[in-house]
């Protein structure tokens, strides 16, 4: 099977880019993790990316949204302004420890948005959602929510 | 030949020559004297009997049966001259009874004379009349007759009973108008709503006795007018009242409005006012009737329920608020120990750093926990009632903060200044009033521009009836285009990981100040710096919410 290029995680919490990090290495799925602090950050290591290699464009984008200074949704709004060609290579995961139901509804109504994930993110959930196969919105959330 | 002297006489009345006159009747005068005056005595008496507006019956003494009859009795009952003559009473319709009858002609031969006020008649036609019967009897030509005389008391008995039933029904109007206005009098001060008139042509104005009532004025003492009106409407509310009251002089809809009055006691009340303009057929007024309501008691539940719905939004947001907290930040820290939980369990290959996740599972557990204490603290705030005012002088205030907070300041090198000059002390909760200070003044500490002297000013003034602390720092500022929903809310944070910070104490200071009744604002510009402004309400020294 081959693996992602590229998966970028963006979130303030370090802890949470660790453990992250660490579950996707687990999966032995993907090529290279890069893991940011903060949207603008991503939005540097991006456009750096675009200008010196496209082909290491992140294919899948992991993304919180309460962050001090620029959030989640500012991101978005800044990420939307790349090219279609640029944007249709990567998938925007959101990655939250909300579990508020307006979250999710602005999430399923921006285009942008591949799926919707609560922390943390899981070996099984990680998994299902870079599948291929996996649709927009498709995870069940019931099943796949870790027992710890 | 007596005759056609009497005729002559007559003719030639004017031309009699007076020596005949006394020629002849000094021939026979004794005799032609009486002739003459019998001849016009029945002259007079067919006259009368002719053109009687009575019916007049002449009956045989003897047989009781009708031998003459008035033209006007013909009229009467319909019957002709030829159906009357021979007949008895009761054939023509009158004392249909006989033996009744009878009864009457005997107490006739008795007393001469019978009167009925008002017996029943039955015209040829079935009409049915009432009539008086005046009956007397009296010798003609040496034959006793009998004189019936008959009238029309049909009209005058109806009038008779109309007059007495008008008479009563007016007792019972008036009787039900006693009532209805004692009733209108009840239900007026059952209701509150009493009724006033004004008198467009000379300005005056009437009340009933609720409205004297509802303004408190003696009605024996005061007359009501315009004047009296306007004298106890509420001076804020004057304006709109007599501008309504001029308005509705050109329309024909039913005008209200609600306002204040101050009555003669000088209790405030409220009143719905209704009015319409009446209008003469040019179309100008004539006069105004209205009512006038007295609301003061649902205006007072009214603003009871309004203050409740505002509680109860307040007390919303307040939950939403925790509801978001709970989603948010009370998940993160569980999210985080799952995670880490995750990696111990199945991260079999860094066996080596269990003691390190363990270590972060610990201070996540930690954070957890101060969440909930500051969950604990906020909620525990949000109700400021039964906390005691007291006096709280901001120099004293400045001073105990600055030394818990001398570290920072020392490290800042801030430049702190202050005037209290024109508000140095106000009565509230001592202890919010110092969280409020010092989160402030922590804030402008932790947010400084990192090339540039950090200046902190506080200042007090009285505005209105608030007493409001600016504290204004020449700091980073804060992006209020971007983030004015969100600077007061929980949580939120505004700079990056560098500062520490929870993202509570603008809360605290929001939730602190509201509680007391009063607000706060900030006005800031990225990099120049910000500034706070507190309005604290001025209280009396009393406990503030009574109610509890």
């Amino acid at each position: 099977m081959k693996k992602i290029n590229h998966v970028l995680l963006i979130d303030d919490d370090v802890i949470i880019n660790m453990i992250n990090n660490r579950v996707i290495e687990i999966s032995e799925q993907v090529t290279k993790i890069t893991a940011v602090s903060s949207a603008e950050e991503a939005l540097t290591l991006l456009n750096n990316l675009i200008r010196i290699d496209q082909t290491e464009f992140p294919a899948f984008i992991f993304l919180d949204i309460n962050m001090p200074e620029m959030d989640g949704w500012e991101f978005l709004q800044v990420f939307a302004e790349f090219s279609k060609e640029i944007l249709l290579m990567s998938k925007v995961i959101i990655l939250t420890s909300s579990i508020d139901a307006s979250d999710l509804k602005k999430a399923k109504n921006n285009a942008l948005i591949f799926d919707f994930i609560s922390k943390p993110l899981s070996l099984e959930i990680f998994n299902h959602v870079v599948d291929p196969n996996h649709q927009r919105f498709s995870i069940n959330k019931e099943s796949l929510m870790p027992i710890y | 030949m007596r005759k056609e002297i009497f005729a002559l006489m007559i003719k030639n009345n004017e031309h009699f020559n007076s020596g005949i006159l006394t020629a002849l009747s000094s021939h026979n005068a004794a005799i032609d004297n009486t002739e003459i005056a019998l001849k016009l005595s029945e002259i007079r008496y067919r006259r009368l009997f002719e053109s009687a507006k009575d019916g007049i019956l002449i009956l045989n003494e003897k047989s009781g049966k009708i031998i003459d009859v008035n033209p006007f009795m013909i009229e009467f009952l319909g019957f002709s001259y030829k159906e009357f003559i021979g007949k008895h009473l009761w054939e023509i319709g009158l004392f249909q009874d006989v033996a009744e009858s009878k009864q009457a002609f005997k107490e006739l031969k008795i007393n001469k004379y019978i009167r009925y006020e008002d017996i029943p008649l039955k015209a040829k036609d079935g009409r049915t009349m009432n009539v008086e019967f005046v009956s007397n009897v009296y010798a003609e030509n040496n034959q006793k007759v009998i004189q019936c005389n008959i009238r029309d008391f049909t009209e005058k008995i109806h009038s008779n009973k109309l007059l007495k039933s008008s008479e009563n029904e007016y007792k019972i109007l008036a009787t039900e108008l006693q009532e209805e206005s004692a009733r209108l009098n009840e239900a007026q001060t059952i209701a509150k709503i009493g009724s006033w008139e004004i008198n467009m042509s000379d300005n005056t104005l009437t009340w009933s006795k609720e409205t004297y009532r509802i303004f408190q004025v003696n009605p024996n003492r005061f007359i009501p007018s315009m004047e009296l009106f306007f004298k106890h409407t509420y001076p804020d509310d004057f304006e709109r009242v007599n501008k309504a009251l001029k308005m509705s002089y050109s329309n024909k809809k039913l005008n209200t409005i609600e306002h204040r009055i101050v009555t003669s006691t000088g209790e405030i009340k409220y009143v719905l006012e209704n009015w319409k303009v009446i209008k003469n057929e040019n179309g100008l007024p004539i006069r105004i009737n209205g009512t006038c309501q007295d609301i003061t008691d649902s205006k007072k539940i009214e603003f009871e329920v309004m203050e409740m719905v505002k509680q109860l939004q307040y007390k919303n947001k307040d939950l939403s608020q925790f509801a978001y907290i709970v989603s948010h930040n009370l998940r993160a820290h569980i999210a985080k120990i799952q995670g880490l939980l995750f990696l111990i369990d199945k991260d079999i290959e860094r066996q080596e750093k269990r003691p390190e996740l363990l270590h972060t599972i610990a201070d996540e557990v930690i954070r957890l926990d101060n969440v909930i204490s500051d969950l604990n603290e906020i909620l525990s705030l949000q109700d400021a009632g039964n906390k005691v005012i007291e006096p709280v002088f901001f120099e004293e205030e400045l001073l105990q903060i600055k030394l818990l907070l001398s570290v920072q300041i020392k490290e800042s090198n801030a430049l702190i200044t202050s005037d209290f000059s024109n508000a140095p002390d106000l009565n509230t909760v001592k202890s919010y009033c110092h969280s409020i200070l010092y989160n402030l003044l922590s804030n402008a500490l932790k947010y400084r521009m990192p090339n540039k002297r950090l200046k902190i000013h506080l200042q007090t003034k009285i505005d209105d009836s608030f007493i409001c602390l600016s504290v204004k720092d020449n700091g980073m500022g804060i992006d209020l285009v971007k983030n004015k929903e969100k600077i007061f809310a929980l949580y939120k944070r505004f700079h990056g990981n560098q500062i520490p910070g929870k993202g509570i104490g603008l809360n605290l200071v929001k939730v602190q100040i509201e509680s007391l009744g009063g607000t706060v604002n900030v006005e800031s510009e990225v990099n120049l710096g910000a500034e706070f402004k507190i309005k604290f309400p001025l209280v009396n020294k009393t406990i503030k919410n009574e109610k509890n």
